[in-house]
């Protein structure tokens, strides 16, 4: 291995998406930079699995391979005699606490597992936000390749009262709101009044108002950092739910707002509480600033899962000098006289450093740390699993988000983040769909006991608007042998993949059995008894896996449903009546929605210092994980803030015309003749002018 | 020809060691410059050029490690949607050969499995410090349905023949190894769009 230097800028432990950009804007003002990442992927908590790595990663297979990692590194760091004081850095468990029901065995058998992307927390960018504002500055967006949601949809949670409430478009724009068909004609009046206060309480924000009411798209009013709400009628304090009890919104639309765009992440308990009326008009403002940037809706989702985003990151770090070490880690921080850190003890060498970034994947040792306090800690409540079919979103929508608020007597109850990805985003194989749901998670309540019901919910409701199987026997047939065809194509592909056929066929010919005994349940009267046994039992495998009692209405087709696609709107009556005579190059009937394989797990929210009172040394900056947010504003805000306590005097990942690079020192450069290229056109996509910096450099060297 | 006169725009991904000339073979073949002591890749990762063929043009989007391979510490968004890759080792350093197979290995596992991948044996105008003969290279690259050159960022000799070569190998019919046949995708970096014309209205 090659030596490393001796002295870093900056040393950052941990490739999240904050850790990340942290890094890049370092480097990218002239820091010099080390990044590690004590796992052998990048990511950390903003990690994208494969399937597999994903059952590995449930089952806690990758800290065993860790801790064996782990021991020999503080072996040799304990070896190591130094004088003067140190702080031992250990690794902290990354795994998720409570899981349940992983089972990628099975699903392994059932397609590559390679083809998915799951995301550990999946995130949109919010089109007018600093995320995209920053992707684009950077140049980092070239990196990356992005795709608008297709549907937001809100859905409130009261199943008790209404237990088939469709998922409704959040409306926003004034054509969504003329037309819904959800929403009131004095509703329709009252939200798009309450919208143009919003806006009108910004600078600027009469122009915007009048901007977004002739249907155009709302430009940012003024430098996103600080507008000034302009004195209008309404005194700005107070919270934003008593702002828009006196503008009159009706609960129903404050819902809507609080939860589906401002993302509150529980029922609020009183009118006073939640977000203040400045942080909810704000929000509102930048959620309307969204609407028609790049698609009908506020979010872009990136390709390939959310990891990609600290990757790129990562990747313009790289661009600008910083170097990379993953798998490795800070075992050990030594500290002058002072107390403050001065040198780092990676697995490659000791390294001298002014500022050492830490994410939640290490944890510091400190002197008076009491013994971990038991686990009350707060998480986050995950669900992912595979699909054969959408639940959200009409056809061409199946990049999707719901959010799923909780019910007006249910204070402090979560809400639920439903996000729903297709190939189109490269996250899986083309006709499956990923599920993801998110919501603050509880101390008493697993992921599973918070998100099963939502998952259930929206597979019912999807199952309700496919048209009941036909009554006609033959065509019942018919669509077996659709099936068959199916099961065969999946078939010749496993085979291309060299995967055991015989193996297959036999899983194959289980699952069919296992549909068809459903099936006869389900005919029998006896669908809930079969409901609750599911819950009771889950045993490993493909079948018991499934979340969904619903799925059993469909016939063998409904496990390989390549292109079957859900049209109109969930709960939504609009469904054609089903082909009488199915022809072979038709659509394939619809089919309800089947779980294939599902895992819910916590993520507790971790600390460097686990809590401690003790404190790091001051240029020690510990990077706590994020309570789960939809969008990486967050991550953003507390990116930069880091960033600003590092070069406070620096601007934060700039662009190159606004921070030009800084010529580097003196070297020898010789330039050798040759033909000229016979290539037509040469052209640079980004960097021009750094390009341009270079060949004005290079001839000005040839000439002196 | 269905294709004639199309563009067609794929990522090419360079790998290899530690300078065995990757960034060099870029600088040469994008703008014709080579530098004797050309730093280690710094501020310039993200090139774009242009290859006329007979009846279509190839624009290659050719992406640099940036030093990632240095540590083995590449991240898999670098093999991500490539079509084509060069592997690049120094005819003067045996190491950098076996480390070159490594490469493909990895390409063949992570990459895109349709990748077309030339095996580059660089610095070719240091031939009496040779010590990879390009017999040897020439088996390796036909055993595993890659081909093989020779090149100098140096002197220029086949490094504008490699790309050429690459362009032509590439499939100019399937469809691009873009997330979902790149439909729907939006372009971030060129500012904000018009809003889009779909829906009703």
């Amino acid at each position: 291995m090659e030596g490393l230097p001796g002295h870093f800028d900056v040393v950052v432990v941990g490739t999240g998406l904050v850790e990340s950009m942290v890094a890049a804007a370092c480097a990218r003002v002239g820091r010099r930079v080390l990044h590690l990442d004590t796992r052998q992927y990048y990511g950390a908590r903003n990690a994208t699995f494969s399937l597999r790595q994903m059952g590995e990663w449930l089952r806690g297979e990758e800290e065993e391979a860790e801790a064996e990692a782990g021991a020999e590194a503080g072996a040799e760091a304990g070896a190591e005699e130094r004088r003067g004081a140190s702080l031992a850095v250990r690794a902290a468990p990354t795994g998720p606490s409570r899981a349940s029901h992983a089972g990628d065995a099975a699903a392994a058998a059932l397609f590559r597992p390679a083809e998915f992307n799951l995301d550990l927390s999946p995130q949109l960018l919010l089109c007018a936000g600093a995320m995209i504002d920053v992707l684009r500055r950077s140049g980092v967006a070239n990196y990356l390749e992005f795709k608008p949601l297709g549907a937001h949809l809100y859905s409130a949670a009261s199943p008790a009262a209404q237990p088939r409430l469709a998922a409704e478009r959040v409306p926003c724009s004034k054509a969504d709101i003329f037309l819904s068909s959800s929403l009131p004609l004095l509703q329709k009046r009252q939200l798009m009044k309450f919208l143009q206060a919003c806006l009108a309480r910004r600078a600027g924000g009469d122009a915007a108002a009048q901007s977004w009411l002739a249907g155009r798209a709302v430009k940012a009013a003024a430098a996103p950092d600080a507008p000034p709400p302009r004195a209008a009628d309404e005194s700005p304090h107070g919270s934003f739910a008593e702002f828009a009890g006196r503008q009159r919104l009706p609960d129903a639309l404050l819902d809507v707002a609080l939860y589906a765009i401002l993302h509150a992440p529980r029922r609020l308990e009183s009118s006073a509480d939640g977000p203040s009326a400045e942080e909810g008009v704000n929000g509102v403002c930048r959620h309307l600033e969204s609407l028609g940037v790049y698609g009908p809706s506020a979010y872009l989702a990136n390709c390939y899962g959310s990891s990609e985003l600290p990757q790129a990151f990562c990747r313009l770090c790289a661009v600008w000098g910083g170097t990379y070490m993953i798998h490795r880690r800070v075992s050990r921080i030594l500290l002058d006289d002072g107390g403050r850190m001065e040198a780092v003890v990676t697995s490659e060498g000791t390294v001298r450093c002014d500022w050492l970034l830490l994410n939640a994947d290490s944890r510091v040792e400190l002197p008076a740390a009491p013994p971990s306090p038991p686990a009350a800690a707060p998480s986050t409540a995950r669900c992912v699993c595979v699909l054969t079919a959408p639940v959200l979103g009409a056809e061409g929508e199946e990049l999707a988000l719901c959010t799923v608020f909780p019910a007006s007597d249910e204070p402090g109850a979560p809400t639920v983040f439903a996000l729903q990805q297709d190939a189109g985003v490269a996250v899986c194989p083309k006709g499956k769909v990923v599920l993801h749901l998110s919501a603050e998670g509880s101390a008493h309540r697993s992921a599973r006991q918070l998100l099963e019901p939502v998952l259930q919910r929206l597979l019912e409701l999807a199952a309700a608007a496919v048209p009941p199987p036909p009554a006609a026997a033959a065509e019942e047939e018919e669509e077996r042998e659709e099936g068959k065809g199916e099961e065969k194509e999946e078939e010749e592909k496993k085979e291309e993949e060299g995967g055991s056929k015989k193996e297959a066929e036999k899983e194959e010919e289980e699952m069919k059995e296992e549909e068809e005994e459903e099936k006869k349940e389900e005919e029998g009267g006896s669908k809930k008894e079969a409901e609750k046994e599911e819950e009771g039992q889950m045993k490993e495998g493909t079948k018991e896996e499934t979340l969904d009692d619903a799925a059993a209405a469909d016939g063998g087709g409904a496990g390989e449903g390549n292109d079957e696609r859900r049209g109109g709107e969930a709960g939504g009556g609009e469904a054609p009546p089903p082909d009488a005579t199915p022809a072979l190059d038709a659509p394939p009937p619809r089919v309800a929605p089947q779980v294939l394989w599902g895992a819910f797990f916590d993520l507790p929210l971790r600390s460097s210092t686990d809590g401690s009172g003790a404190a790091l040394p001051a240029n020690v900056l510990p990077v706590d994980d994020l309570p789960f947010a939809i969008d990486s504003e967050a991550a953003v805000e507390r990116a930069h803030q880091l960033f600003k306590t590092i070069c406070p005097d620096k601007p934060f990942l700039p662009s190159l015309e606004e921070y030009p690079p800084e010529p580097a020192v003196d070297e020898m450069e010789a330039e050798i003749e040759c033909e000229t290229p016979r290539f037509i056109d040469t052209q640079f996509t980004t960097k021009v002018e750094y390009e341009r910096w270079l060949q004005s450099r290079s001839s000005s060297r040839t000439s002196g | 020809m269905a294709a004639a006169g199309r563009v067609f725009q794929f990522k090419l991904v360079l790998l290899g060691d530690s300078a065995v000339g990757k960034s060099s073979l870029v600088l040469r073949f994008v703008r014709g410059q080579f530098f004797e002591y050309q730093e280690s890749t710094i501020g310039a990762a993200f090139l774009t050029q242009t290859v006329a063929l007979n009846d279509t043009t190839v624009k290659f989007e050719i992406w640099d490690t940036a030093g990632q391979e240095r540590y083995h510490s590449l991240a898999p968004m670098y093999y991500r949607g490539a079509a084509a890759a060069i592997v690049v080792y120094d005819i003067t350093n045996r190491d950098t050969f076996q480390r070159a197979k490594q490469w493909v290995k990895e390409l063949q596992r992570q990459g895109n499995p349709n990748i077309v991948i030339a095996l580059s044996g660089n610095k070719s105008d240091l031939a009496s410090k040779r010590k990879v003969e390009p017999e040897e290279a020439e088996s390796y690259a036909n055993d595993n349905g890659i081909f093989f050159m020779e090149t100098s960022a140096k002197t220029a000799a086949n490094v504008n023949e490699l790309f050429v070569a690459i362009a032509r190998k590439l499939p100019k019919n399937s469809p691009q190894a873009r997330p979902g046949g790149g439909q729907g995708l939006v372009n971030v970096t060129q500012g904000a769009p018009p809003a889009e014309k779909k829906g009703c209205c």
